[in-house]
């Protein structure tokens, strides 16, 4: 008996502590900064290109008009406030405040602030376009949603920059150096959050997949290649190798499958890393969605630790880890 | 016009509680790490604050869960167990086929999940790819030319972003089972189409493009072949028949 309730005690004692190390470390926000850099950025280019025909995905009377949309809509809670946006001069005037604001999320300018105003709009675009919305757009509410949650403009940001420059000038007078950043536990709940969520999706994308015979048979890829509306670059001349086209199939289901898995361990998440950017760089290149496949390489950046970011874009202010300060990344339940 | 009595209602109704609800986390989570925190570690222990004592670049802070309050670092993580209870379920119950295991569970939290609009299926290309599906139409313009164009069309709908966003229009008429729905959002794209063309009439077909399996195109088939085509619905609209409805 006592060797059974031991070890409920051990059980608990280490999930407690484990959660606690998962969620409550502070950690450098440099890996937040640089997703919401590209986030930002991905988010102003994609509420830009509304703008080619914002009354017609918009307007009152458009592709999607409300009354025809309320069959297509995927939960009665959705809401948006373009919904109750009638005159065209006033759309516009709304549009052109919310690319204003993304450009200000992207940049870094009150980060706080225009997260959480970026993360409102995101949604409200998506839920009010339902009928033309597809991965991309779930990705990009996912990443603003989180982001809104942590420091995102503490790296990588016109906040940092003012930041920096402030603490220049007062180190000088003091004779310092002012090469230090400020730890966040809330940056660390946003890149879990990020981590997760990406870990959720692919599991459901792999599962999805699991259903399907032409994943079985190794057919998916031919019929994906060979879908003219989707097809950018034309890859059909792969049908002469069937078996490379069956391995891709198989690869992607388990590597979809098993993301959830193989991301933690630091020896394998490189590996896992590595095969998303073929993955998703293929269905940017011969798929046409350009967007969704780097928006989910955005995603995927949440799993690169601090240390590296700084090293790899932040080298001077990497100069004190290179002299031998601790690499390590924030993962500390896998290691 | 803007009917701002009734946005205002809607504001206070939904809009405003997301709005409070991300600010109020936020507001929290940041005061919580970087004030909070330190006051309670102060408390504690006669070091200088995390907020300033900085972290050498590119580091963690090791010791820091241990500076937030028990109370508070249940509280967070009862909010965190929800909400990815939330993803997961939202998640599972995304796109068919349904279990009433996950409907069940994902019940209570529908109103969350609805406003953060978490209920996405994330099945990309899944469980097979599929046919595509578009829209084909010729029109009649008031000198009486003709003039035929398609939804999506990537020579004219460009950047690629754009002409997704025209793909997805016509792939979600095809998602939805009712035939009622799918022929009064076929009718608004019409509508849409008559409105931005200035044309007089319009002869609209939603058509399945099929994909050919590969041993049939290694025979000699083309992914474009006539017989790879099935319309699936045919119209033929006046500008007259949008009059009543506002559009075009």
């Amino acid at each position: 008996m006592n060797l059974i309730g031991n070890y409920f005690v051990e059980l608990y004692r280490a999930t407690i502590s484990g959660w606690n190390r998962f969620w409550f470390t502070a950690v450098d926000p440099a890996t937040l900064g640089l997703v919401r850099l590209l986030a930002g950025a991905m988010l102003f280019y994609t509420h830009l290109v509304w703008s080619i025909d914002l009354e017609g995905f918009f307007g009152q009377s458009g592709w999607q008009t409300p009354s025809a949309l309320v069959h297509y809509q995927e939960s009665p809670y959705a809401w948006s406030y373009l919904f109750w946006i009638k005159s065209p001069a006033l759309l516009w005037t709304a549009h052109i405040v919310a690319l204003v604001i993304l450009f200000l999320f992207f940049i870094g300018w009150q980060s706080r602030i225009m997260a959480v105003l970026a993360f409102v709009i995101t949604l409200a675009y998506a839920q009010r376009v339902s009928m033309a919305n597809f991965g991309l757009d779930n990705i990009n509410e996912m990443l603003a949603m989180y982001l809104m949650l942590g420091p995102c403009g503490a790296a990588f940001s016109v906040d940092s920059w003012l930041k920096r420059r402030r603490e220049q000038r007062a180190e000088q007078g003091r004779g310092g150096d002012a090469s230090s950043v400020t730890p966040s536990v809330s940056g660390n709940i946003a890149i879990r959050l990020i981590q997760l969520h990406m870990c959720v999706i692919y599991l459901f994308a792999g599962l999805g997949k699991v259903m399907g015979a032409s994943w079985w048979d190794g057919t998916a890829m031919w019929l994906s290649i060979a879908n003219l509306e989707y097809q950018t670059i034309d890859a059909t001349f792969l049908a002469n190798w069937p078996v490379f086209l069956s391995f891709v199939a198989h690869l992607t289901v388990a590597w979809e499958l098993s993301y959830c898995v193989l991301v933690w361990p630091r020896l394998t998440r490189p590996l896992v890393l590595a095969l998303a950017v073929p993955l998703h760089l293929g269905i940017a290149l011969f798929l046409g969605m350009i967007t969704f496949g780097l928006v989910m390489l955005i995603g995927n950046l949440a799993f690169v630790s601090p240390w590296l970011v700084r090293y790899l874009f932040d080298r001077k202010r990497s100069t004190e880890i290179v002299r031998g300060l601790p690499r390590r990344s924030p993962e500390p339940v896998a290691s | 016009m803007f009917d701002l009595l009734a946005y205002t209602k809607h504001l206070t109704g939904k809009l405003t509680a997301a709005c409070l609800v991300a600010a109020a986390g936020n507001s929290f989570l940041r005061w919580r790490s970087e004030v909070d925190t330190d006051l309670i570690m102060s408390r504690h222990s006669k070091t200088r604050p995390v907020a300033e004592r900085k972290l050498p670049v590119g580091s963690e802070e090791p010791p820091a869960q241990a500076k937030l309050s028990a109370k508070w670092r249940a509280v967070i993580s009862l909010a965190l167990m929800f909400h990815l209870l939330a993803v997961f379920f939202a998640v599972w119950n995304g796109a068919p086929p349904f279990s009433p295991f996950p409907q069940t569970v994902a019940m209570p939290m529908q109103r969350y999940i609805g406003v953060l609009n978490l209920n996405r299926g994330n099945r990309f290309f899944a469980p097979d790819p599929g046919p595509s599906h578009i829209i084909r139409y010729t029109l009649t313009m008031p000198d009486g030319s003709e003039k035929r164009g398609q939804l999506p069309d990537a020579k004219n709908h460009w950047p690629r972003l754009l002409y997704h966003r025209y793909f997805m229009l016509t792939e979600h008429l095809n998602a939805n089972e009712s035939e009622a729905a799918r022929k009064q959002m076929f009718k608004t794209y019409a509508g849409e189409i008559l409105k931005q063309s200035g044309a007089d009439t319009i002869e609209i077909e939603f058509v399945q493009h099929g994909i050919p399996p590969w041993d049939v195109y290694m025979n000699g088939t083309k992914l474009d072949d006539p017989e790879s085509f099935r319309k699936l619905i045919g119209e033929k609209y006046q500008r007259q028949d949008f009059m009543d409805g506002g559009s075009p």
